[in-house]
């Protein structure tokens, strides 16, 4: 207290009597909202019908599943389900530029079946409560190698844009590999997520800020009926 | 170190003063300096409500309503407050894709916001969305370096604005990170990027010297880190001059306390920034000293 004190003196006396400049003093502070804070509540309340039509929000019927969608390995309906869209939201959306793109996600990121029947936008929150963003990664073709060993060793992961067997491997739409690999993938994996350590070697990443979760409830309300698709794309 | 300097600089004057009874009473804060707080959040990204309890990094943080209980307190405390936000307002809570920013905007208005700059995501749902949520907004976007002439935005941000509070005058400007890349180009249009550093120095020697502002503050949505971006808060604070501080975003970093970076002819620059979702407010004092007697003038820390 006392050095602060003798330390004004000093600082305003030179502002007083010497300084060629102005002086202003500058005294900071970072305050931390928490429990310590209580709410306002006329802003509480304020945020109360938005609160409540969010919330009615997740049982609007977005969509229709023929049959139910779940996750499996190596290759399952939710999996493709979830990969075949997010590719159409990006490619709807201009993201893609013509590149061949491939998607590598995780299994253990679907959390929840959608069920027969009706589809809301609370399953979508269900398959997806994480709020993942959807990434484009740049990788070294090289690196399509690691992928394929890790998918073998994993037993399957939900994939797009290429197809795989314990031997072989190749790029869907005849597409050919070049210097670059692009993969669409989530904020999560691209960070080296699940070991999913190929991602470390990305020499670009571009996150997009679109929610996975919201793309995916956009492209329902497009596509409204959802068919369980099983194409091979993994064999092991 | 940098109080150390401005010690020894200081030290023969004020060994002077030292005994000078009147003095010897000091508060921690000059009584007679005229003082103005400066409050800011960034990145708060849509986040309206407080994080659950059982939110895995920040339980029981964060959130509006305690947030402005929060500035209401400190206006009742303070006469001279100015309240800014650096970008990344929208995006990443269900309220943003259900109600388009529309939420957001009224609330900033409610909370008395003064000035805000985009970020990139403010761009997620296009221009023309942006323009459908600030017609809720009542607080200017100062944008300096995106050019919006050929838009839907054009005279809707402005390059900077000037505020009076008390005896002080403030200006502020607004940098946007590049776009390319990071933004869907059918959300930015024909937005163009200009490079912000030549622009900052620009607007900050118009804002000290011709509107002879006592304090410049960029918001800036540039981001902190220096490896990451070509153009950022640190290579601002260095390549430039007249600016008093840098309100930080993009990069989500939660800096302990505001830092003091040296500005290409050596004065102190700070830079804050707040980490994001609104679970931070920052806050800077500053004690105007001396009033316009002289257009420099040199920051004290303490």
């Amino acid at each position: 207290m006392k050095i602060v004190q003798i330390f004004w003196m000093i600082v305003i006396g030179a502002g007083l009597l010497a300084c060629s400049s102005a002086s202003i003093f500058v005294q900071t502070d970072k305050v931390e909202i928490n429990t310590s804070v209580p709410a306002d509540d006329s802003l509480q309340a304020f945020i109360a019908p938005y609160k409540k039509e969010l919330a009615e929000n997740m049982n609007r019927v977005i969509g229709y599943a023929t049959e139910d969608l779940v996750r499996n390995r190596p290759e399952g309906t939710l999996g493709n389900f979830v990969i075949d869209e997010t590719e159409n939201y990006l490619e709807e959306h201009n993201w893609l530029k013509g590149k061949h793109f491939i998607s590598v996600m995780n299994h253990g990121g679907l959390r929840a079946p959608i069920s027969k029947g009706e589809v809301t936008v609370g399953d979508i929150y269900r398959l997806m409560p994480f709020d993942n963003t959807v990434v484009l990664a740049k990788l070294p073709a090289s690196e399509l190698d690691s992928i394929v060993a890790y998918l073998r060793n994993s037993g399957g992961e939900p994939i797009g844009g290429f197809q795989i067997t314990n031997e072989d491997f190749s790029l869907l739409k005849d597409a050919e590999l070049q210097d670059t690999l692009y993969v669409i993938t989530t904020d999560y994996l691209s960070a080296g997520g699940d070991n999913m350590s190929f991602f470390k070697r990305s020499y670009e990443t571009v996150d997009t800020g679109i929610f996975l979760r919201e793309a995916l409830i956009k492209r329902v309300e497009k596509i409204d009926t959802l068919r369980p698709i099983i194409d091979g794309r993994i064999k092991l | 170190m940098e109080r150390r300097i401005f010690l020894q600089k200081s030290l023969v004057v004020g060994s002077g003063l030292a005994i000078s009874p009147g003095l010897l009473s000091f508060p921690k804060v000059p009584e007679y300096a005229d003082k103005i707080t400066i409050l800011h959040t960034n990145d708060t990204h849509s986040n309206i409500e407080t994080f659950p309890e059982n939110h895995a990094k920040y339980p029981n943080q964060g959130g509006v309503a305690r947030r402005h209980a929060l500035l209401k307190r400190i206006r009742k405390e303070e006469k001279n407050v100015l309240l800014f936000d650096a970008g990344d307002i929208f995006q990443g809570t269900p309220y943003f894709n259900k109600f388009h920013g529309e939420l957001e905007m009224k609330l900033m208005s409610q909370m008395r916001y003064d000035c805000a700059t985009m970020g990139n995501h403010d761009f997620d749902i296009g221009l023309e969305g942006f323009k459908n949520a600030y017609q809720h907004g009542d607080f200017p976007f100062v944008c300096s370096n995106y050019d919006f002439t050929n838009t839907e935005l054009k005279d809707v941000t402005k390059e900077y604005q000037i505020f009076e509070k008390g005896p002080f005058k403030v200006g502020v400007f607004g940098l946007g990170v590049g776009l390319e890349g990071l933004v869907a180009k059918t959300n930015y249009g024909d937005t163009v990027f200009q490079e912000p550093i030549p622009i900052a120095n620009r607007i900050a020697k118009h804002l000290r010297f011709e509107e002879e502002c006592d304090l410049v503050i960029c918001l800036s949505h540039l981001g902190y880190k220096p490896k990451q971006f070509k153009d950022n808060d640190q290579t601002l604070a260095a390549e430039t001059e007249n600016i008093d501080l840098i309100i930080g975003g993009h990069t989500h970093t939660f800096l302990p306390k505001p830092e003091v970076h040296q500005n290409k002819i050596g004065e102190k620059v700070l830079i804050n920034q707040v980490g994001w979702a609104g679970l931070a407010l920052g806050r800077i004092d500053f004690f105007l000293g001396e009033k316009k007697k002289h257009k420099c003038h040199e920051l004290v820390l303490v």
